[in-house]
């Protein structure tokens, strides 16, 4: 027993490391690299403020459907909400969470590979070392240079799902209430990959292989048709009440899939090839599936990860252990995606990849499958060397895989940096003048092609996603936008005003169509991604412009412009014959009050152009309204509503009242996705009351019958 | 009755390699051909061609009426954004006999790309050079000349009516075509090696001698010695029509002794060990093919291991039996 303890204090020497090298850093309060390092939406706000399907603000204004984004919220935004409410910084808290992420990885796979064998001191020594391995998976530091760390909630969690799942599925042979039990739990622990899950390619290839495992099992022999249909049921249902919440509504405001794939081809240059440049079959067994050219030392442990597998296949021919098939094809399988378009069998995987749009979804392969890899690959490993008796290459394996578990450990402690810096009070003082002028929507300049920012010497250098998205929370247009959206109407229309201004003509119009109070340039970024010259030829234009009626400067970093009023516009207008007030209830909904003289009135509300923004009577949608509104585009991009109050007051007299020849009407803009949150939101909550009944009914009744026995 | 249906299936797989080979090869039935050596081939420098690079080229005519020259070109998996001039002249002659301008955007990896020109009747024994000139090439959206052989080929067309009107050309045309031919050797023995390995495997008598196993042993270790190192050895990049043929042979072979599925993951270890290797010295290529073979059979041991469980196939060879002396 106290062999067992110290090997596992061996394990928390790790974080303790790591967090020894955080605190060195306490001068900083923010961290990152190029990638989503930042929280996606503030976490200083309130979870109900995060918890709107629409969003103009995020993502600089470009990406309207921010439904996804909800799903943050279970687990990732709650953990954010808790340690930000203690004080800890957001640098500390995302190292924290990583570190986090590796420790549950580790004790959930040791728990998985536990339940898996009997095991003696040897065996549970070579389950922790390769549990320490799965944790600390070297590839996964991966998704940190890149910043998707936020899918390391997958593989985190996946050992203590699959072993749910395999509970599930054996258990409905004969006992079906065994296998509600574990249905319940797993729609518990399924929560906590929400948001990995908000990458719809990612969501595509768990639920693909949970029930790719069942349909194998299968064909295998190894399950009946019964136990297919109730396993693949209970998955289906704890997938859907774990996520349906944040799901329903982004279903809506997605959009199509085959647009969705499109995005993710021009995102990897247009070519799959270029995503898996590295992904041959060598670097894909190994460990390795985007190359090893960051670090020296990863090659090291690529060669000792591949001894490890190779020795394990030796020892099972050994032992004349088969090995599992259905291991072996997961692996098999999962390593014929992950290589792309590399030998073998690239006119299969070519002609699968054109046919089959999510496989255009998931973009890098490696980066969305990697894990199923390690994970089989680690299960298999187990499979056939803890009962092996062969003393000499019992040694070999327990010399290889502890240099490989050592050298993964100090690669996670080295590799694992974040970039520090603080962000300069400017950034505040500036929102808050923003504020205080009436701010809409800004113009923010330079372009910068889409690519990531790189600050000055302010922000240290840091080079990364741009931040200003949640210090400043009021849509921000960039000319250009980012390479990853597609272009629209709403785009295109700011590249002619900023444009407008690059050429020193007349931008009124524009910016009153586009609903822009001010134009801010930008000073604290290098001009490594755009063009200087023309950004102060821009500046020198906008300090004369008669367009511009105040300018005020924030440190070296902004220069605000604010458009005079004439050329300014409300969000929501009407006819100037007709007279409207309006009021923001929230981000999906605003209340307008309309006083009409005319048998017409037309509502331009200047939000991009969309089928899910509705107008309803009061605050529940009226299907009666519908037939006397047009919905339809206006000044190029934005949304506009024609109602024929002649023909709606007649019918709905008591709605619509007609004071001395003139209507008086109340109406509301809704996005309606949002009422699917909430009706997702009652869903997932009866369920969850009814999994935490029958638990408790569970267990109670096998209280009883024990103490009956 | 069986073995023969399965020579004539393997006949017809061999005829459609050899089909794809010659697409591939750009290999015409109704043409002669000069194979060009490297050294006849002027590269100034390794890499992509940069604008105002210039290729030089030389032969000396076999045929008369020559009528393209195909140059091997790699755009290396990427858009090439250059364009190419082509002149033509007979050696000592200070005019080009010809020029044009091609996009490289239509020239593809590892495959050769004609340049056509008016056919030049009193061709053969003549020297004629030729030039590739790079006009808007930059490193990373260009082309590069493929070393792979036969780095370029001349071409003498024929018709179809030229042919069939003119005894005298046909004979010409038939005779110099089998010499032609045997330039292609290797691509015959490559194309149906599948259906020679199933005759030797199947019809030869050598098979047959069963007193003696020295026999069986010798064939034994060339499979494995085949199987474990020519794979990743010889093959620059493995391809999925090599990979269809070896795999194929192997099924064969291990059809005809009924080996067990660890015997397959035996050989795959093997590999993997090989690519392990030369992994270790650098030699990633090589690696990456001696990994894929493993890959390979490792796919086809979970077939055998499925046929085993559950069609309760019963192998005769254990991996302890075809590892023993008997």
């Amino acid at each position: 027993m106290k062999n067992i303890d110290f090997k596992w204090l061996i394990l928390l020497i790790v974080p303790i490391i790591l967090i020894y090298k955080i605190f060195l850093l306490y001068n900083y309060e923010f961290g990152g690299v190029a990638g989503d390092f930042f929280s996606v939406i503030n976490p200083s706000n309130s979870l109900i403020s995060n918890s709107f399907a629409f969003r103009s603000n995020l993502n600089n204004g470009y990406a309207d459907n921010t439904a996804n984004m909800i799903s943050h919220n279970s687990p990732y935004l709650i953990y954010e909400l808790l340690l930000s409410k203690l004080g800890i910084s957001q640098l500390v808290r995302t190292y924290l969470f990583i570190i986090l992420l590796s420790v549950v990885g580790c004790f959930n796979m040791y728990y998985y590979l536990s339940s898996k064998n009997q095991h003696d001191e040897s065996a549970k020594f070579k389950t922790l070392l390769l549990s320490i391995l799965y944790g600390f998976f070297p590839y996964f530091i991966y998704y940190i240079l890149p910043g998707h760390f936020l899918i390391l909630l997958l593989p985190a969690f996946f050992p203590i799902i699959q072993l749910l799942f395999e509970k599930i599925i054996f258990s409905s042979k004969n006992d079906i209430k065994l296998s509600l039990k574990y249905f319940s739990i797993l729609s518990f622990v399924l929560l906590f990959l929400c948001t990995p899950f908000a990458n719809l390619g990612v969501f595509g290839v768990f639920y693909s292989l949970m029930v790719g495992q069942l349909i194998l099992l299968l064909v295998l022999r190894q399950i009946n048709l019964k136990q297919l249909t109730i396993s693949f049921l209970l998955l289906s249902l704890s997938l859907l009440i774990s996520n349906i919440w944040w799901l329903a509504p982004y279903t809506v405001t997605m959009g199509s899939i085959s647009a969705m794939g499109e995005q993710s081809k021009q995102t990897i240059g247009s070519a799959i090839g270029a995503a898996t440049i590295h992904s041959n079959v060598i670097n894909t067994i190994s460990g390795f599936p985007e190359g090893v050219n960051i670090s020296f030392i990863l090659s090291i442990i690529q060669i000792f990860l591949f001894l490890v597998i190779i020795l394990s296949l030796f020892t099972s021919l050994l032992n004349r252990q088969k090995l599992k098939i259905e291991l072996l094809l997961i692996i098999l399988i999962t390593i014929f995606f992950t290589k792309g378009p590399n030998a073998p069998f690239s006119f299969i995987f070519n002609f699968l990849y054109n046919e089959i749009t999510l496989l255009q979804i998931i973009r890098r392969p490696a980066s969305k499958l990697y894990w199923i890899i390690i994970f089989f690959l680690i299960s298999l490993i187990s499979n056939a060397i803890l009962k092996n008796r062969n003393r000499r290459l019992n040694n070999l394996l327990n010399v290889s895989l502890s240099i490989s578990v050592v050298l993964t450990v100090f690669v996670t402690i080295q590799k694992t940096t974040l970039m520090p810096f603080n962000i300069p009070e400017t950034y505040y003082t500036a929102n808050q003048y923003l504020i205080k002028n009436n701010v809409k929507k800004i113009l923010l300049l330079p372009d910068i092609g889409g690519l990531n920012p790189e600050y000055n010497h302010e922000l240290n250098f840091h080079k990364g996603i741009d931040f200003l998205g949640q210090i400043w929370e009021f849509k921000k247009y960039i000319p250009s936008s980012t390479h990853w959206n597609l272009s629209n109407k709403e785009t295109d229309l700011v590249n002619v005003f900023a444009n407008s201004i690059y050429n020193e003509d007349d931008f009124c119009e524009i910016s009153k169509n586009l609903n822009v109070s001010h134009i801010v340039i930008r000073k604290d970024l290098l001009p490594t991604n755009y063009d200087l010259v023309q950004l102060n030829l821009a500046d020198f234009y906008l300090s004369k412009s008669k367009l511009i009626s105040k300018i005020d400067s924030f440190g070296n970093n902004f220069k605000i412009f604010q458009i005079v009023d004439e050329c300014q516009s409300q969000i929501i207008s009407t006819d100037s014959v007709d007279k409207s007030t309006f009021q923001i209830i929230n981000p999906g909904l605003y209340q307008i009050k309309i006083q009409s003289n005319s048998d017409e009135v037309s509502i331009i509300f200047k939000e991009k152009f969309d089928k899910s923004w509705v107008l309803n009577l009061g605050s529940i949608a009226n299907k009666k309204l519908n037939d006397y509104v047009i919905h339809d585009t206006a000044l190029g991009y934005a949304n506009k509503w024609t109602v024929d109050l002649a023909s709606y007051c007649s019918t709905m007299g008591n709605k619509c009242q007609k004071v001395g020849g003139s209507y008086h009407l109340e109406v509301w803009i809704k996005y309606w996705p949002q009422y699917l949150h909430t009706i997702g939101l009652f869903i997932s909550t009866v369920s969850y009351l009814f999994c935490i009944g029958y638990l408790i009914h569970f267990y109670r009744n096998n209280k009883i019958s024990k103490q009956k026995k | 009755m069986k073995k023969y249906l399965i020579v004539i299936i393997l006949f017809v797989f061999g005829c459609i390699v050899l089909f794809e080979k010659f697409q591939e090869q750009d290999h015409r039935f109704l043409s002669l051909e000069l194979f060009g050596k490297k050294s006849e081939l002027k590269i100034l420098r390794p890499g992509e061609l940069e604008k105002g690079d210039i290729v030089k080229g030389e032969f000396t005519a076999s045929y008369n009426n020559i009528g393209q020259v195909t140059v091997r070109f790699n755009n290396n998996y990427h858009d090439s954004e250059d364009i190419l001039v082509f002149r033509l002249r007979e050696k000592g002659e200070k005019d080009w006999y010809y020029q044009a301008k091609y996009k490289t955007d239509q020239f593809l990896a590892h495959r050769l790309f004609p340049f056509g020109f008016p056919a030049i009747s009193n061709s053969a024994g003549k020297i004629y050079e030729f030039e590739l000139e790079s006009l808007n090439g930059i490193q990373g959206r260009g082309i590069s000349i493929d070393i792979k052989k036969p780095i370029f080929t001349v071409k003498t067309m024929f018709t179809k009516d030229e042919l069939v009107s003119n005894k005298k050309s046909l004979f010409f045309f038939i005779v110099q075509k089998i010499f032609n031919l045997t330039l292609y050797i290797p691509l015959f023995l490559y194309s149906y090696s599948l259906l020679l390995y199933y005759i030797f495997l199947h019809f030869l008598p050598i098979i047959k001698i069963k007193a003696n196993s020295n026999v069986k042993k010798i064939l034994k270790l060339m499979i494995i010695i085949t199987i474990t190192t020519i794979g990743a050895f010889i093959q620059e990049k493995v391809d999925d029509t090599t990979i269809a043929i070896v795999m194929s042979m192997y099924f064969l072979y291990s059809d005809k002794l009924k080996l067990e599925s660890r015997v397959t993951i035996f050989l795959a270890a093997i590999q993997l060990s090989i690519s392990l290797i030369l992994l270790v010295f650098g030699i990633s290529n090589q690696a990456n093919n001696a990994a894929i073979w493993g890959y390979m059979l490792m796919c086809f041991a979970v077939i055998q291991q499925i046929a085993e469980s559950l069609f309760h196939y019963s192998p005769k060879t254990s991996l302890e039996k075809f590892l023993s002396r008997d």
